[in-house]
C-alpha cells in the first residue's frame, strides 16, 4: 500500500512543476491551446503540401509500410520500399514523366525514410526534381477540404 | 551484489532525469521541447493531440522526479513502481506501433532519440525495463529489506510492502 502512497506522491509532486511550466508554454495566446505546429522550416528537398499540390505534374511515392499503402494511399502514387527497391522501381518508371516531380512521402513530420529515398532516388537512380514531403502522410491527411 | 545495484540505480536514475530534461528544454535549439514531444506521441496514434500534448508536458517532469528519488533513494519502492509502469507503457507503445509498420521516431530522448529505429527502440526499453525489475527484485530480497527501516513514506518498513 505504500508503494502506492509513494507513486501518487511522485506523480504529485511532477504535477507541480508540470503544471507550471506547461502553462507557461500553453498559455493561449490565440485561444486555442494546440499543440503548437514544428515551425515550418524546409530542408534542403524538401516540399510542403501547398507547393506540391500547385505543381501541375507530380509523381506521388508512398514510402510507408505496404500495408498502409495497400489501405490508402494519394491517388496516384507508387509504392517504393527499400526491402521491394527493384520491383518497385520497375512500377515507378511504368508512371515516371520526364516533366513530372517526384515527391516521396512517409508516415509523418517525425519519419524519415521518404528523405532517404528522395536522396537514394537521386543518387542512385539519377533521377532530378526529387522532393520529399513535408509532414508526410499526415500533412495530406490533414490537408484543407475544398468547399463543398 | 551491493556495487552492482548502487551503480544500477545510479545509472538508472541519471538516465531518467537526462530523458526527462531533454524533454523539456531542447539545449541546442533554445526552446521548448513539448512540442516536438507531443508530436512524437501524437505519431504513435494511440491518444489525441490534446491528450497527446499534456502528455508530453507532464511525462517528462515524471521522470525527473521519479529519477532523482532513484539516486537519493527516497520514495524508493514508489519510484521504481512509476518507472516500470513508464517503460511498461513506453515499450507497449514502440511494439504497437512496429506491429502497426508505423514509421515513425521514438521520442524517448527527445532530438537525440530522433532515429526511427524502432526495433532498437524496444531493445532499449526492455533493456531498461529488465534493469529496473532487477532493482526491484534486490530491493525485496536485497539487504535493504530487512526490518528496521524508517516507517516514513521516505523510507519504506519492508513489511508494509
Amino acid at each position: 500500500m505504500i508503494i502506492l502512497r509513494q507513486a501518487l506522491l511522485i506523480l504529485l509532486l511532477a504535477l507541480l512543476p508540470a503544471a507550471l511550466i506547461g502553462f507557461i508554454q500553453i498559455a493561449p495566446k490565440d485561444g486555442s491551446p494546440d499543440i503548437p505546429a514544428t515551425a515550418m522550416t524546409l530542408a534542403e528537398g524538401e516540399v510542403d503540401l501547398a507547393t506540391a499540390l500547385s505543381w501541375s505534374r507530380v509523381l506521388w511515392v508512398d514510402a510507408r509500410a505496404p500495408e498502409l499503402f495497400e489501405q490508402e494511399h494519394i491517388p496516384g502514387a507508387v509504392p517504393l520500399s527499400e526491402e521491394r527497391w527493384e520491383e518497385d522501381l520497375v512500377a515507378l518508371f511504368d508512371e515516371w514523366k520526364p516533366e513530372a516531380k517526384t515527391v516521396v512521402y512517409c508516415d509523418s513530420a517525425t519519419c524519415d525514410t521518404s528523405k532517404q529515398i528522395a536522396a537514394r532516388l537521386r543518387r542512385e537512380v539519377g533521377l532530378e526534381n526529387v522532393y520529399f514531403l513535408h509532414g508526410g502522410w499526415d500533412a495530406w491527411q490533414d490537408r484543407p477540404q475544398p468547399e463543398p | 551484489m551491493r556495487a552492482v545495484t548502487f551503480f544500477t540505480r545510479l545509472v538508472l536514475g541519471l538516465l531518467f532525469v537526462y530523458a526527462g530534461a531533454i524533454k523539456i528544454w531542447d539545449v541546442g535549439g533554445m526552446q521548448w521541447s513539448a512540442p516536438q514531444f507531443a508530436a512524437d506521441i501524437a505519431n504513435f496514434r494511440l491518444v489525441g493531440g490534446d491528450f497527446a500534448i499534456l502528455l508530453a508536458i507532464f511525462l517528462p517532469w515524471v521522470e525527473i522526479v521519479a529519477g532523482v528519488a532513484l539516486i537519493l533513494r527516497r520514495l524508493y519502492p514508489g519510484a521504481l513502481a512509476v518507472l516500470t509502469g513508464l517503460m511498461l507503457v513506453f515499450t507497449g507503445a514502440v511494439a504497437s506501433a512496429l506491429a502497426r509498420g508505423l514509421d515513425v521516431r521514438c521520442g524517448c530522448f527527445g532530438k537525440a532519440g530522433a532515429e526511427t529505429d524502432l526495433p532498437l527502440a524496444l531493445a532499449r526499453d526492455l533493456v531498461l525495463l529488465g534493469a529496473l525489475l532487477f532493482l526491484a527484485v534486490a530491493e525485496r530480497y536485497g539487504p535493504h529489506s530487512r526490518a528496521g527501516h524508517s516507517e516514513s513514506l521516505l523510507e519504506t518498513r519492508p513489511s508494509e510492502r
